[in-house]
């Protein structure tokens, strides 16, 4: 935690400004990207982008299952590769 | 870099007040969900698959994307992972809302475990630790092959890229 005092100790008043500009560029770089990116492919905002309505929207009581259970395992591979000592 | 991004983060996110809990699940959660994965599944890994002509290939180069644009190459692979199995997400279900609610879920714990550890000092001990009991991945291990599977069942696969 002492990363995060000093931190917020320099930039701490700074916080909103991050978080609008971190807002800001997800929308923009991301968003405004993938818009802008499937208008180019299929002349439409959304055209490329699939909302296949056949999809069992039932299957997504598993989501929350299975996006749980990945963090451990994550947790795990992210404890491997800390123990490599040049990263 | 990465400490810096770490510290940036854990800083915006180390906030008690409930109004703040608000912005950052916005500003982690719903925009990121929506904005990566619209980006992401949507867009690249439709290209990715159209340019290697194999799914799996496509969604695994997508997931390391994924990592790398996260800036944080500890958590390059953990994050990869993650790409990957949202991947695998759109992939199955043709339905790009199905990686954004996953996204949004997943994001939003951690803004929610975040919050927690600001109220809480017994949250703030998960932090500190570097890997889970070893019974608690198996079983997480378990959980996850099994709920994978049964998604995978119900949405039958359509590899048409």
């Amino acid at each position: 935690m002492e990363d995060v005092v000093a931190f917020m100790e320099q930039f701490g008043h700074d916080l909103n400004v991050f978080r609008l500009a971190q807002m800001i560029n997800t929308l923009v770089v991301f968003g405004g990207g993938a818009i802008m990116m499937s208008y180019l492919i299929t002349k439409t905002p959304f055209g490329f982008f699939k909302f296949n309505s056949s999809a069992k929207w039932t299957s997504l009581i598993y989501v929350p299952f299975m996006m749980m259970s990945v963090l451990p395992i994550a947790m795990v591979v992210q404890y491997f590769i800390s123990m490599i000592p040049f990263l | 870099m990465q400490e810096t991004m770490g510290a940036l983060q854990k800083g915006m996110l180390g906030d008690a007040s409930l109004s703040t809990f608000a912005v950052n699940l916005v500003m982690i959660a719903v925009l990121p969900a929506i904005c990566e994965e619209l980006l992401f599944r949507g867009i690249l890994q439709r290209l990715f698959i159209r340019a290697t002509g194999t799914p799996h290939v496509g969604i695994v180069i997508t997931g390391f994307v994924f990592g790398l644009i996260h800036m944080q190459i500890i958590n390059l692979l953990p994050i990869a992972i993650l790409g990957i199995l949202l991947g695998y997400l759109y992939h199955w279900t043709q339905n790009i809302w199905f990686p954004i609610l996953a996204h949004f879920f997943f994001n939003g714990m951690q803004a929610l475990g975040f919050f927690m550890a600001t109220k809480n000092e017994s949250f703030n001990n998960l932090e500190e630790m570097e890997t889970l009991p070893i019974g608690i991945t198996l079983a997480a291990i378990a959980v996850f092959a099994a709920s994978t599977y049964i998604f995978y069942s119900a949405n039958k696969p359509i590899s048409n890229g």
